[in-house]
């Protein structure tokens, strides 16, 4: 790179740091999140991307929530929980190595789902947490508080946030009916983890 | 850093910072109609006894009456006095200085006070003494600046002096080194001095027209002439003034209020005029350590009444531009019933903050996105649904935990096998059902081989346990046997049998 070149490219960051200055935005994050588990790293080629949704599909107790909640714990810095379904159990989160100090719960009780993704694409683009997990139980069709509004509408929006703040965002998902997310990465877990499956982006597609 | 002591000499005075807000009844009300930019003059008893720079320059003269004022100048903006609000306005000033100094004094009407003796603190590094002090008194300019004030600086050895400079106003700043004080003094004229109007017009009688004339006259016939203020004046224009403040002590918490020229029904103009009010506000609660975690806005309506919104915030916090946000998202939410005539903002629920949470300058900008979405969510959801996790010690695994407000800040981790809040229990689910499902057990022979759950039949293929958790008698006695059990179709499950034999399911191991 030529000095003119390098000069200029000061120049550019001087003026990105101001702007994020006076949008009182933290500085973007790039790259990928390790997730504390070498088999699902390795299977995603580093980890989760950062600045995108994954989502991260399985039943009842398939161990999604303990690869979320490794996750966080290996991101350090604070993390979003959106626990639409109320059933977080924070011991567990400490137990598997999750400051909880640092991990906002949110819990939008019983208001209707527009309310639970707005909450969410607001804590994906503030930019403040290093991952947002979002537990939420969507129906099919319209979202429930909002005449006509789509899904996928609603869900795109997310995927901006996400890219917006930066933000690695983990949607946990059954494994089969609900609406999906346009996300990056799609995993499958099954027997408490023991199996993961990626069904797109990452890697190679590999199971692990 | 050396201390100096100088016993020879009595005491020291101390280094001061005086800020003069010059015409401060007009200031004030400009700023309560947020209008600074109007020519403006302030009437008492049908004159004008104070006019802004605009005004005197389109023609007013002080001593007018109001119809002479306003035919000298078309569209003046006239405004009655009032000087309890003149004090108060003074006083919000001295508690906003609180962040800059340790202590404040107010001296009415138009003078601040402020100890500078902790001005190399708040220097950049490598700033000389009186660097830091012309720091300081920038840094006191800029904050009155942000509060809708301007003012002129001073800072000199003693209250009285540094008083007198500020008002002289001959500089914007002054910054007079220790023991040139009666230099600074001398050729400023007896008026700033602010002696007894008869000890004054009595020198200005015997041709003594400035501080230095003053200073040379002997002590024996000053105090001959004047009694015990001759000498006293006389010491003040040799810059001896070794007199402590009166520091102000914060009674209440802050509220600000402008009138509105004429009705507005949008938001948009509304929260134009709130944000020197919010600016007021965070200065004051910062110049105390406070941080507001609710606001109160009220709006007065047109022709009669008020509309009362509370802005809940999700950290405690005296930063403005936070709190517009807010209040932002809360006005354009609201229909209002009526045009609003004017607005009060106060600060009706607040709490010790650290410095990193003032937010005057400096604030990082990953803990300004937190707050801020903090702050948003709190305003639409509640405080209560936000929160993070505390672990308390018990036994019912429903009790283990509570909710705390969140901050951001590290705390400890413990990673550990079990997720309980006991030292010796067994791995806990990551998701808890609540309330447990009952659950219906088939068996054989005394084994339990599946269970029923809404209808459907699930087969036990793996069972561990039970681990028996009961206790509380002291509030709410319980006890249950815990299994951790492989369900065909569901997973790892966390079942407990209560006291009566009954079956629930309580949480997954996900």
């Amino acid at each position: 790179m030529s000095a003119a070149a390098r000069s200029q490219q000061a120049v550019l960051e001087g003026l990105r740091a101001q702007i994020r200055e006076l949008e009182a935005r933290p500085a973007r994050r790039e790259g990928a999140l390790a997730s504390g588990r070498a088999a699902v790293d390795s299977l995603l080629g580093g980890g989760f991307p950062r600045g995108a949704l994954s989502e991260i599909a399985g039943g009842p107790a398939s161990g999604k929530t303990a690869l979320a909640l490794s996750t966080v714990a290996a991101a350090g810095g604070a993390s979003a929980w959106v626990d639409g379904r109320a059933e977080l159990y924070p011991p567990a989160a400490r137990a598997l190595g999750v400051d909880l100090a640092r991990l906002l719960i949110f819990r939008p009780g019983g208001r209707d789902e527009v309310a639970a993704l707005w909450a969410s694409e607001a804590l994906l683009a503030s930019g403040a947490f290093a991952v947002v997990v979002m537990d939420l139980s969507l129906a099919r069709g319209p979202v429930a508080g909002r005449r006509g509004a789509s899904p996928d509408a609603m869900l795109r929006r997310l995927r901006a946030a996400a890219e917006q703040g930066g933000t690695v965002g983990l949607w946990l998902a059954p494994p089969l009916g609900a609406p999906r997310v346009p996300a990056a990465v799609r995993l499958e877990v099954a027997e408490g983890g023991k199996r993961v499956g990626l069904v797109r982006g990452g890697g190679d597609g590999r199971a692990a | 850093m050396a201390v100096q002591l100088d016993l020879a000499m009595g005491p020291r005075a101390p280094r001061v910072l005086a800020l003069h807000f010059p015409a401060l009844p007009l200031q004030r009300a400009l700023a309560a109609r947020g209008a600074s930019a109007l020519p403006a003059a302030l009437v008492h008893e049908g004159k004008v006894v104070l006019a802004n720079g605009r005004a005197r320059a389109a023609g007013v003269v002080l001593g007018s009456s109001v119809v002479q004022a306003e035919s000298a100048c078309t569209g003046l903006l006239l405004l009655p006095g009032d000087e309890a609000a003149d004090r108060a306005a003074l006083i919000g000033l001295a508690e906003s200085m609180l962040a800059l100094a340790p202590s404040v004094e107010p001296a009415f009407p138009e003078v601040l006070l402020l100890d500078a003796s902790g001005a190399p603190l708040l220097a950049p590094p490598g700033a000389d003494a009186a660097g830091a002090e012309r720091a300081l008194a920038e840094r006191a300019r800029r904050l009155a600046a942000r509060m809708g004030f301007r003012c002129r600086a001073a800072v000199a050895s003693g209250r009285g002096v540094a008083r007198a400079l500020a008002r002289a106003g001959r500089e914007e700043l002054a910054v007079v080194a220790r023991g040139g004080e009666a230099a600074a003094l001398a050729p400023l004229p007896l008026a700033v001095l602010e002696l007894p109007a008869e000890v004054e017009s009595r020198l200005l009688a015997l041709g003594v027209r400035d501080a230095g004339g003053l200073a040379r006259l002997p002590e024996g016939s000053l105090a001959h002439r004047f009694g015990a203020c001759g000498p006293a004046a006389a010491r003040l224009a040799r810059g001896e003034d070794p007199s402590p403040l009166t520091p102000h002590v914060p009674r209440g918490l802050p509220e600000e209020r402008v009138e509105l020229d004429g009705p507005v029904d949008r938001a948009e103009p509304l929260l134009f005029v709130l944000r020197p009010l919010a600016e007021r506000v965070a200065a004051r609660l910062a110049g105390q350590g406070l941080g507001a975690s609710r606001l109160e806005l009220a709006l007065a309506l047109d022709p009669r009444g008020e509309e009362r919104l509370t802005v809940p915030l999700a950290r405690p916090g005296a930063s403005a531009a936070r709190w517009l946000l807010v209040l932002r998202e809360r006005l354009g939410a609201l229909a209002l019933p009526a045009p609003v005539t004017g607005l009060k903002l106060a600060a009706v629920e607040v709490a010790t903050v650290g410095a990193e949470q003032l937010a005057l300058d400096d604030r990082p900008e990953v803990q300004a996105a937190l707050e801020t979405v903090l702050a948003r969510l709190a305003s639409r959801f509640g405080e209560e649904a936000l929160f993070a996790a505390e672990p308390v010690e018990r036994w019912l695994p429903e009790g283990t935990w509570r909710a705390a407000p969140f901050s951001g800040d590290a705390g400890a981790v413990v990673p550990r096998t079990g997720g309980g809040s006991h030292g010796d229990d067994g791995p806990r689910p990551t998701r808890l059902l609540s309330p447990p499902r009952r659950l219906v057990a088939e068996g054989e022979g005394g084994r339990l081989t599946a269970i029923r759950l809404e209808g459907r039949v699930h087969a036990v293929l793996a069972l561990e346990g039970p681990e028996r958790l009961c206790g509380e008698w002291w509030s709410d006695p319980f006890r249950r046997d815990y299994y951790r059990a492989r369900l065909e179709g569901l997973g790892d499950c966390w079942l407990f049998e209560d006291g009566d034999g009954t079956l629930h399911l309580h949480g997954f191991f996900d």
